[in-house]
């Protein structure tokens, strides 16, 4: 070493002003240099030159370098040396919707990626935060083992309870924690939250209490109310949500009494023979002050609707409609059937969906689902994917975007061949109305039957602009569908 | 033979050629599609009125193509290999080549058997070729001796400034040295660019560089004084060429040569291709070089981790590597995984066997047959079964792709020594191939 720092300190300062000579261990080449030197430049460039080639010649191995513990062995089982080629050639071309699609794949098949890619998946989860979750987990243990070395991927790696400081975390970290509290131990997780509030800043008062909607019950009313009276607009309104549907608490009693006392169910003869049922809107029954200070608007907004009517609608939507049919001593359907002959049915029906949707009610929502007026696209998320295929049939031209939408879901459902058809066929006439990307997603859920559908689309000639595009997305999607076949998970 | 996705993904000249070529493998796109044990054809329909008609010759890996494109290969050939490599079953088997296919092997057989070597064309005028050699012999001497006065002010002056505008450093005398046609020191001066001055240890690889330089410049001037493969590596070191005729008329080795690796270097307008061999029968090592300007893309249908069988003739040298392929030649797809027995410390011993027949040699490949890395601070090692170990010059990234696919384990691997470390350019860990980029 200090042969070479004699060298690097000559070289640095100039041989101006320092001098090097070879040490003696060299002298017979010393000597050569020495005697055909033409000056101390050339003296010292040659014996730089051979001591360095000296010293490399003769280098040994460093030792007493710490290993680094091998990985653990993964109980996950790899994915096929070709499909892995897929997912990193979608990677590599940015093909994010194949990729996406592998990585769903991946992880349904309980499998992992090629530890070649682990690297390469986790820079990306570094920089996609939203996706980091799945990411890391098709990664499996070598992604895992990999986040423990690389200080740069420690960040990914996903934290537990254990981990979070409750204290200190960030916010979002904060928020992770007390969600899983909430979904173990909701008593435990109000209390912690209790013991904070008041120190935190409105804004994660505001998102702590959204967490409290895990496992929501009439315990948290006092805490809730409490919460009411908070400074902040943005907390006040977060408890009100909370608390308006909540069923057994002071404020939902307050809605479902007035309500009853309001509403009847009156027989009427009809045609002289025949009993009918109809609902009866008492106006003589009055609200108290309270209803109004817990978020029901005083003053009907909407045209040729009395007030009496607009608070009633306003309340349906935060009373579960089970609950208000049993009380009635009714059945669900017969309650719907009521209101909606009532003669201001289109007041209640926005309410009504909301109403089942907030409640999760499915024979509302299906009932809701007939009425091409009370469509909404929550209403078929409350129903299962076999269920929903009924009314993606009924819906499929008029609100064709949204069913779309629906059928290219999480899981990459394989849509039905008659539905499948419907949805090219209606491409095909106007094939704009969807982007590349998305043609891509479609093909990915279509059937493999619809192949041959597809490729007369293909043969067809092109006569015009919109033909051609659609003529090549058909063929895209062929391909895609070829290239789904060909995997193995 | 049997492609992988990846291998053929590596044949594909650019990016888009290989994202156009999958687009392609796709039965749709193809309204035949044949194989045959010497070939795979097929016709594609494109957006003509005649579908483009592809041929792969399996045998010697090539392609043929009706479409105009100039790639090479042209998409449809590597969409028709893609679609092979994915799914061989859409393929109909055929015992006959249709005329067109057997036309084309046949005159690819017929070329290669025939190809004689180039012979020079005609007898050139001494004398004139005489004058030529000294001139440019003057042109040199002349460049050599300016690059020993700059390199000596350089160092009587003191590096240290150096890094205040390390590019500006050596440019003067670089384009110096092309004008005095004494490229391959042009090139040893370029390598001090490739220095990180913003990195301890700068000073050592400047001097080392620099002495280097001018040591090659001393054993040019007592050329006549060293053996003739010595001499022939000072002078290509200066930047003398020795005719592909002379290379290709002496006798090669004939093997079945192991494609370690195919990396690409580029500077300027120029691309470098680097293609590094194992004899499997010789046990060497050969290096194929070669350049592309421009857009140029590959001549050639190499798959690395795959073999090619045929003869290769080496450059004279003291320690012969760089060679040339000689017609024809057999490339197979197939992986092997040489069976070599080695360590770190034969890796130094032969580092040193190498500097005493040639002070110069720069780039020494070798073979280890277990190793792991390891990383000590910010450096990265690979370490053999004895403990020891060798800095990697990989880059980092390059050394996490290198752990994530060997787990920690050992591994053996082929790389090249270069400046007291070792750069990792394959690696067989549990008898796969892969190549690090």
């Amino acid at each position: 070493m200090s042969l070479q720092n004699d060298i690097i300190k000559t070289a640095l300062l100039g041989t101006d002003k320092i001098q090097f000579q070879l040490p003696e261990e060299l002298s017979d080449i010393k000597d050569g240099i020495t005697t055909k030197q033409e000056d101390k430049e050339d003296a010292f460039l040659k014996s730089a030159a051979i001591a360095f080639i000296y010293e490399e010649s003769g280098q040994e191995a460093k030792d007493s370098i710490n290993t680094i513990p091998e990985c653990p062995d993964d109980t996950r089982e790899e994915l096929s040396a070709s499909t892995s080629q897929h997912l990193e050639d979608a990677l590599l071309s940015k093909d994010e919707v194949f990729f996406e699609y592998l990585l769903t794949k991946t992880l349904e098949a309980d499998k992992t990626v090629s530890s070649k890619l682990v690297p390469l998946l986790l820079n990306r989860a570094i920089e996609q935060k939203r996706k980091a979750e799945k990411l890391i987990a098709v990664c499996g243990k070598t992604g895992e083992w990999l986040c423990s070395l690389n200080p740069n991927w420690q960040r990914l790696t996903l934290k537990n309870e254990e981990q979070i400081d409750w204290e200190t975390g960030s916010l979002e970290d904060r928020k992770l924690f007390l969600a899983r509290l909430r979904t173990t131990d909701p008593d435990k997780a109000l209390q912690l939250l209790q013991a904070v509030f008041e120190q935190e800043n409105a804004n994660n008062r505001a998102e702590f209490l959204e967490i409290l909607e895990i496992g929501i019950s009439v315990k948290d009313e006092a805490f809730l109310l409490e919460a009411l009276k908070d400074k902040s607009k943005k907390v006040k309104e977060v408890a009100l949500k909370l608390l308006q549907p909540l069923l057994g608490t002071e404020i939902n009693n307050l809605y479902i009494n007035y309500f009853l006392d309001a509403v009847s169910i009156r027989e009427e003869r009809s045609l002289l023979i025949l009993k009918k049922k109809v609902i009866e809107i008492d106006p003589a029954v009055l609200p108290s002050d309270d209803l109004f200070r817990y978020g029901i608007e005083k003053v009907s907004s909407v045209k040729g609707v009395d007030d009496q009517l607009f608070w009633l609608s306003q309340i349906l939507s935060f009373i579960d409609p089970s609950a208000l049919a049993e009380r009635y001593q009714i059945s669900q359907d017969e309650w719907f059937k009521l209101s909606i002959e009532h003669k201001q049915i289109s007041v209640f029906i926005p309410y009504l969906a909301a109403a089942a949707i907030r409640f999760r009610n499915k024979p509302l929502a299906k009932n809701l689902l007939a009425h091409e007026e009370a469509f909404r696209e929550e209403l078929l998320l409350i129903l299962s994917e076999y269920e929903r295929y009924e009314w993606y049939d009924k819906y499929l031209e008029s609100r064709f975007p949204i069913i779309l939408g629906l059928l290219l879901n999480d899981h990459y459902s394989i849509i039905p061949q008659q539905l499948a058809e419907r949805v090219v066929k209606r491409l095909a006439v106007n094939p704009y109305v969807i982007t590349q990307p998305i043609y891509t997603r479609l093909a990915l859920s279509l059937p493999v039957g619809i192949k041959s559908f597809l490729s007369k689309y293909i043969e067809e000639g092109a006569d015009d602009y919109q033909k051609r595009y659609f003529s090549n997305q058909a063929s895209n999607m062929l391909r895609y569908i070829e290239l789904r076949e060909g995997l193995t998970f | 033979m049997q492609f992988t996705q990846e291998q053929v993904t590596k044949l594909a000249p650019d990016d888009a050629s290989a994202k156009a070529g999958k687009a392609l493998a796709s039965n749709s796109k193809w309204v035949l599609r044949c194989v045959h044990e010497k070939a795979l054809w097929g016709d594609c329909q494109g957006s003509g009125k005649n579908p483009y008609r592809t041929i792969i010759d399996l045998t010697n890996l090539a392609f043929k193509c009706s479409c105009p494109s100039r790639k090479f290969p042209c998409k449809h050939g590597l969409g028709l290999l893609f679609l092979y490599a994915a799914n061989p079953n859409v393929f109909s088997v055929e015992k006959e080549l249709p005329e067109h296919v057997g036309e084309w092997l046949g005159k690819r057989a017929e070329r290669a058997e025939s190809k004689p070597v180039q012979v020079e064309k005609a007898a050139p005028d001494e004398q004139a070729q005489q004058k030529r050699i000294e001139a440019r012999e003057k042109k040199v001497r002349g460049g050599i001796e300016e690059l020993r006065f700059w390199m000596k002010d350089v160092v009587r002056t003191g590096i240290m400034n150096v890094p205040q505008d390390p590019y500006q450093f050596n440019q003067n005398i670089i384009a110096r040295m092309v004008d005095s046609q004494a490229a391959g020191l042009a090139n040893q001066l370029r390598r001090i660019n490739k220095i990180n001055f913003y990195q301890e240890g700068w000073q050592k690889a400047l001097i080392k560089q620099l002495s280097k330089t001018y040591l090659i410049t001393e054993a040019y001037e007592n050329i006549e004084a060293l053996n003739t493969e010595l001499q022939s590596d000072i002078k290509t070191l200066i930047g003398w060429n020795t005719p592909k005729e002379d290379v290709l008329n002496s006798t090669g080795i004939k093997d079945e040569w192991l494609i370690l690796s195919i990396s690409n270097e580029e500077e300027g307008n120029l691309r470098t291709e680097k293609i590094w061999l194992f004899g499997l029968g010789c046990q060497k090592f050969a290096l194929i070089l070669n350049f592309y300007a421009g857009a140029q893309l590959s001549g050639h249908a190499f798959v690395e981790g795959g073999t090619v069988k045929g003869e290769l003739a080496f450059y004279p040298s003291t320690t012969p590597l760089r060679g040339l392929m000689k017609e024809p030649f057999e490339i197979n797809g197939r992986f092997i995984q040489p069976g070599i027995r080695s360590s770190i410390s034969t890796l130094l011993q032969d580092v040193t066997s190498k500097f005493s027949l040639n002070p110069f040699v720069s780039e020494i490949p070798f073979i280890l047959s277990s190793g792991r890395i390891a990383l000590n601070g910010k450096n990265w090692y690979i370490i053999g079964d004895d403990g020891s170990g060798l800095r990697l010059s990989n880059n980092e990234e390059q050394c996490w792709t290198i752990l994530s696919i060997s787990k920690g384990k050992m591994f053996p691997c082929f790389g090249i020594y270069e400046n007291e470390s070792y750069n990792i350019l394959a690696l067989w860990p549990s008898n796969r191939y892969y190549s690090i980029k």
